[in-house]
C-alpha cells in the first residue's frame, strides 16, 4: 500500500480524504499549507501527493515546481480550462475538480500509484492474485477463474473496502453496452468467493452491491 | 475563457461595428452632400463662363484676350479648352479629356487631384459650332473628407477605449462574484457529497458515521450561511438600502442567538443604517472572529460598533489587506468565503469605515464607524 499526502486546507475536506484512501488501504498524511506539506516531504517519503491549489500560503502550482519529480494529483474546486492544462502541462498526474466522487478519487489515485509503484501481487486469506499475469491460487495451487471472473475480482480488489454497485462491477467485468441482468453479478461474485475460500471477506451489501473487506 | 468575458467581447464587438459603421456612414453621407454642391457649383460656372466668354468670341482679336482670360482663370482652379469648329481657341488643361459626348459631365481623378469635369456645345449666331471643356479642381473636399475620417476615427477610438474599460469594470463587478460563488458552494457541497458517499460505501464503524454525520450536518449550515450573504449581496445589487433607526437591544439579542457566548455592551440606545444589512455584517464579522476562540465582546456606541475578540490576532499582511482598498485574494480569505467582500459592500454602501487592528495588550478590535449620524 502506498504512502500519500493529502494537502488541503480545508478540514472536513482533508479528513475526508484521509479517511477514504486510509479505508483503501493507503498510509495517509495530511497537510493544512504548502509550507506544510513542503516540510513534510523532507520529513517522509511520499508516493503520492494530492494537492489543492488554493492554499492560504502558496498556490499549489508553486508547490508542485518545489515538490522535485514526485507524482501530484491535484484535487481543486478550479475548473478552468486554463487551470487544468496549466496543471497538467506543470507535470500532474491528473486533475480532480470539486466535488468529486470517493470512487472516482480512488480509482485516479490507483491508476497513478500503478503506474509508478507496481504492486502486482494482492493475498487475502489463503488466496493470491497475481494481478500483472492474471494468476490466481488457492493455497499456492492455481486456480481457474474465467474472464469476467477475473475482471471483478480485479475491480474489488481496486476498490478494497469501498462498496461496489451491481451495476459498477457489471460495466467493470462487461463493459458498459452489456444488456444483461445485474443478477449475472450475484452468479459470478458466489464463484469467486467458492473459488478463493472469501465468504468472509466479499460481503453483500444489501440492495446496493459488494464489498471486499479486509483488514487494515 | 469565461462566460462574462465572452459577453464582454461580444458587447464590445458590436458596439465598435454600430459606432464605426454609423461614423461611416454619417461620413458618406456629408461627403456626397457636399460633392453634389460642389458638383452644382461647377455647373453654375461653366454656364456662367459662357456667357462671360461671348464677348470674347465675338470681338476681333478676342482669341488674345480669351487666352489671357484663361490664364486667369487658371488661378483660381478652373481651366477651360474653347474650340470653334475644329480650331482651338484657348486651351490650357490640366490633362487631356474629350468627354464622351457633346455635353458630358465626370468626376475625374489625375493624379492625386481631383476634377468635375464639363463638355458642352453650343451653336453661335453665324451657325459656327463652338465646344466648351470645363475643368474644376476639388481635391480640397476630398482633403477636407479625408481629415474629417480622422478625426472622427481618433474621437471613436477614444470613446470605445473609455467605453470599453468603463464596461469591463462593470461587467467584471456584476459576474465575478458569481464565479466566486460557484467556487464557495463548492467546498462545502464536497463535503456533504463526500461524507454522505463515505457512509454509504464505506466499510465504516457508528463512531465514523457520526463524525461524517456531523460534518454534512456543519458544512450544510456553511451552505445555508452561504445562501443568507447571497440574497443580502442580491439586495445589495439592487443599491437601495433603507436608513432607519436600529434598536441596539434588540439587535444585541439577535446576534445573541447566533452567539451564545458573544457578550454585548450598549451604550448608545439606537444606531442608523439597513438593520438587515447591520446584522448581516455583524453576524459575518463575528463569526470569522469566533472561529480563533470564545472570548468576544461586542459594544454598541453612538458612532462606533467594536466587535473585540481576546484571543485572535491577524498578521500585518493580512490586516493590510482587510483595511486597504485592494480586491482580497482569494487564497487569503481562508474559508471566510463571501464574508469579507460582503462586509466591505455593506459598510460601502452605508459611507461607514471598517478598521481592523491588532491590540496591543492582545486580541483583535474590528471597527465600525458611521460618521454620519
Amino acid at each position: 500500500m502506498a504512502k500519500l499526502l493529502i494537502v488541503e486546507d480545508d478540514k472536513a475536506i482533508n479528513d475526508l480524504m484521509v479517511r477514504t484512501l486510509s479505508m483503501n488501504g493507503h498510509q495517509c498524511l495530511a497537510a493544512y499549507t504548502g509550507g506544510e506539506a513542503l516540510l513534510m516531504v523532507k520529513k517522509e517519503t511520499v508516493d503520492l501527493i494530492l494537492l489543492d491549489i488554493n492554499l492560504p500560503d502558496m498556490d499549489g502550482f508553486a508547490v508542485k515546481k518545489r515538490l522535485a519529480d514526485l507524482p501530484v494529483i491535484y484535487v481543486t474546486a478550479r475548473d478552468g480550462i486554463g487551470d487544468r492544462i496549466r496543471g497538467l502541462d506543470g507535470g500532474a498526474e491528473d486533475y480532480i475538480v470539486k466535488p468529486f466522487h470517493i470512487q472516482e478519487l480512488i480509482s485516479r489515485v490507483g491508476v497513478v500509484l500503478r503506474r509508478y509503484k507496481r504492486e502486482d501481487i494482492f493475498c487475502l486469506g489463503q488466496a493470491r492474485v497475481d494481478l500483472l499475469s492474471s494468476r490466481v491460487y488457492l493455497d499456492e495451487k492455481e486456480i481457474d477463474l474465467t474472464k469476467r471472473e477475473f475482471e471483478l475480482l480485479k475491480s474489488l480488489i481496486y476498490n478494497k473496502n469501498i462498496t461496489m454497485t451491481r451495476e459498477q462491477l457489471l460495466n467493470a467485468a462487461w463493459g458498459w453496452d452489456y444488456e444483461g441482468d445485474e443478477r449475472t453479478v450475484d452468479v459470478h461474485v458466489q464463484r469467486l468467493r467458492k473459488k478463493l475460500n472469501w465468504e468472509r471477506y466479499i460481503k453483500t451489501v444489501y440492495k446496493t452491491g459488494y464489498r471486499l473487506e479486509i483488514p487494515l | 475563457m469565461k462566460i462574462w468575458e465572452k459577453n464582454y467581447v461580444l458587447t464590445m464587438s458590436l458596439l465598435i461595428v454600430i459606432l464605426f459603421g454609423g461614423i461611416f456612414i454619417i461620413q458618406q453621407y456629408s461627403f456626397y452632400a457636399n460633392l453634389d454642391k460642389c458638383c452644382e457649383s461647377s455647373l453654375f460656372n461653366e454656364r456662367s463662363l459662357e456667357y462671360a466668354l461671348q464677348p470674347f468670341l465675338e470681338e476681333a482679336g478676342g482669341e488674345a484676350r480669351l487666352k489671357w482670360y484663361c490664364e486667369d482663370l487658371e488661378k483660381q482652379n478652373m481651366f477651360l479648352q474653347v474650340k470653334r469648329q475644329n480650331s482651338i481657341l484657348a486651351d490650357n488643361r490640366p490633362f487631356l479629356w474629350e468627354g464622351e459626348e457633346e455635353k458630358d459631365f465626370q468626376i475625374v481623378r489625375n493624379g492625386d487631384k481631383v476634377y468635375t469635369c464639363i463638355a458642352n456645345t453650343y451653336t453661335e449666331s453665324s451657325s459656327n459650332k463652338v465646344s466648351v471643356i470645363y475643368m474644376e479642381e476639388i481635391g480640397a473636399l476630398y482633403e477636407t473628407q479625408k481629415k474629417q475620417m480622422m478625426l472622427l476615427l481618433a474621437a471613436a477610438v477614444c470613446i470605445i477605449v473609455i467605453l470599453s474599460a468603463i464596461l469591463y469594470g462593470m461587467m467584471k463587478r456584476i459576474y465575478a462574484p458569481v464565479s466566486n460563488i460557484a467556487h464557495e458552494l463548492r467546498t462545502p457541497l464536497t463535503s456533504i457529497q463526500g461524507y454522505a458517499q463515505y457512509i454509504l460505501l464505506g466499510n465504516i464503524e457508528a463512531k465514523d458515521i457520526a463524525f461524517a454525520s456531523t460534518q454534512i450536518d456543519e458544512q450544510a449550515r456553511h451552505i445555508n450561511v452561504l445562501i443568507e450573504n447571497l440574497l443580502v449581496m442580491g439586495n445589495l445589487w439592487g443599491g437601495k438600502i433603507e436608513m432607519k433607526q436600529i434598536e441596539t437591544e434588540a439587535l444585541a439579542k439577535d446576534l445573541k442567538g447566533y452567539f451564545p457566548h458573544l457578550s454585548v455592551e450598549s451604550r448608545a440606545r439606537y444606531l442608523y443604517g439597513d438593520r438587515a444589512l447591520l446584522l448581516s455584517l455583524l453576524r459575518n464579522l463575528a463569526s470569522n472572529t469566533c472561529r480563533q476562540g470564545e472570548n468576544v465582546s461586542l459594544r454598541f456606541d453612538k458612532d462606533t460598533i467594536i466587535l473585540y475578540n481576546e484571543d485572535d490576532h491577524l498578521e500585518e499582511k493580512m490586516l493590510d489587506i482587510l483595511n486597504g482598498a485592494h480586491a482580497v485574494p482569494k487564497e487569503k480569505i481562508n474559508g471566510k468565503g463571501l464574508g469579507v467582500p460582503l462586509c466591505r459592500e455593506i459598510v460601502r454602501m452605508h459611507r461607514w469605515k471598517l478598521k481592523y487592528r491588532n491590540v496591543p495588550e492582545g486580541g483583535l478590535e474590528i471597527r465600525i464607524e458611521m460618521p454620519e449620524h
